[in-house]
């Protein structure tokens, strides 16, 4: 009996294993399935579809339908792109727009996320459900109301600007009568406005990171460099920076990613697609695949030539960030 | 040392709340311009906030809709 039960036991234990490690292999993989099937057909399909429609001439929305056949071009769509001196244009917007919102939207996350974590428990929590409206504001509601306190008759900035004094608001700007002052005319101004909207949607992401990062390092090692006679300036640079700098390393390529290609807050505030001055890549690809005449095939195009450009921006940063961290 | 201690505190803490006004203040503006009839929505000084109830039925009356 004790020998059957004994027997019966190693023969279960001996099957066991490979059993389980059979179930094991294939387990992962039916459980990640509803996920790439998604994937695929959300992701993968239509950019495919991009890819394949910026080598053909569309210029009808019935092509798009299938009831007219797609005349193939090649890659002129691209060169008709790239030798447009516009494109330059569109080009440098594009990439000034993402560095300095990048630059701004880091330094003041960063600061805030160091801020939240110095403050008392109960203002950090009611500052950070604050910023956190913020983040929770959709992109097109809060470019909504950030236009109307810009609108130029009932806006709160052109009121607050109308109640400075006269002589004050004269010797600053040179005028003393806000009231039908254009925004968003000038395009240095527009951009302002822009990253000003752009920042606000998105420092509380980078604030709210940092924080998370900040609280897993150890408080003593602070402490010690403190004690050691560093200034904050010299805490941040020598410790917390290297700690968290995995954490920099993703908030940055996340953020270039977002302010490259941002649309929503450019297109509300420029109120569609007229101001050819302050185009970039995005509202550029927008614009010409959509506004009349319609050449879908060459927004297409420009939509590959913005992804191309955000995969060489991010490969190469994670390059960086994978070099460092050999190295260290 | 004390008093270096608190002007800090103050800092601080006034930092933080300039951070929470920036932050959620469009939020604000939104839900108090929710509140307004039409007339003061468009007029050239902001109001007092004066919740109407009316809101459902001036909706309506917006030119275009």
């Amino acid at each position: 009996m004790t020998t059957l039960t004994k027997a019966s036991e190693t023969s279960a234990a001996r099957e066991n294993p490979a059993r389980r490690r059979r179930r094991v292999d294939r387990l992962p993989y039916l459980l990640l399935l509803p996920c790439l099937v998604v994937i695929c057909v959300l992701l993968l399909w239509p950019l495919g579809q991009v890819v394949a429609m910026s080598f053909f001439r569309l210029n009808n929305v019935r092509q798009l339908r299938g009831d007219r056949e797609w005349p193939w071009v090649g890659f002129d769509n691209y060169a008709e792109i790239l030798g447009d001196p516009f494109f330059l244009t569109v080009l440098r917007n594009t990439v000034l727009f993402a560095v300095a919102n990048v630059a701004l939207t880091m330094i003041l996350g960063t600061l805030v996320g160091l801020l939240l974590n110095r403050l008392g428990k109960r203002m950090a929590t009611f500052v950070a459900s604050c910023v956190m409206l913020a983040w929770a504001t959709p992109a097109l509601t809060g470019t909504i109301v950030w236009k109307w306190m810009f609108d130029d008759t009932s806006g709160l900035v052109t009121w607050l600007f109308n109640a400075l004094p006269d002589g004050l608001s004269n010797a600053l700007f040179g005028r003393a009568d806000w009231t039908g002052y254009g925004w968003f005319n000038s395009p240095l101004l527009f951009f302002s406005i822009l990253t000003l909207v752009v920042v606000w949607h998105s420092f509380p992401f980078i604030a709210v990171s940092v924080l998370a990062g900040l609280k897993s390092v150890p408080s003593e090692l602070h402490e010690a460099a403190r004690v050691d006679g560093a200034g904050p300036w010299k805490v941040f640079w020598k410790i917390t920076f290297p700690l968290l700098r995995p954490v920099f390393g993703i908030l940055v390529v996340l953020s270039t990613i977002w302010d490259f290609k941002v649309f929503t807050q450019q297109f509300v505030l420029a109120g569609g697609t007229q101001d050819r001055l302050t185009f970039m890549l995005s509202i550029y690809s927008y614009a010409e695949a959509f506004s009349p005449p319609p050449k879908y095939g060459l927004g297409a195009a420009i939509a590959v030539v913005l992804t191309l450009i955000l995969l060489l921006v991010t490969g190469v940063y994670v390059r960086m960030v994978l070099k460092q961290e050999e190295e260290s | 040392m004390r008093r270096g201690a608190l002007v800090k505190r103050v800092a601080l803490n006034g930092a933080g709340l300039l951070v929470a006004l920036f932050a959620a203040f469009p939020v604000y503006w939104m839900i108090a311009t929710s509140l307004k009839p039409n007339r003061e929505i468009f007029s050239a000084t902001p109001g007092r906030c004066r919740p109407t109830r009316r809101w459902s039925t001036t909706g309506r009356s917006l030119p275009g809709i």
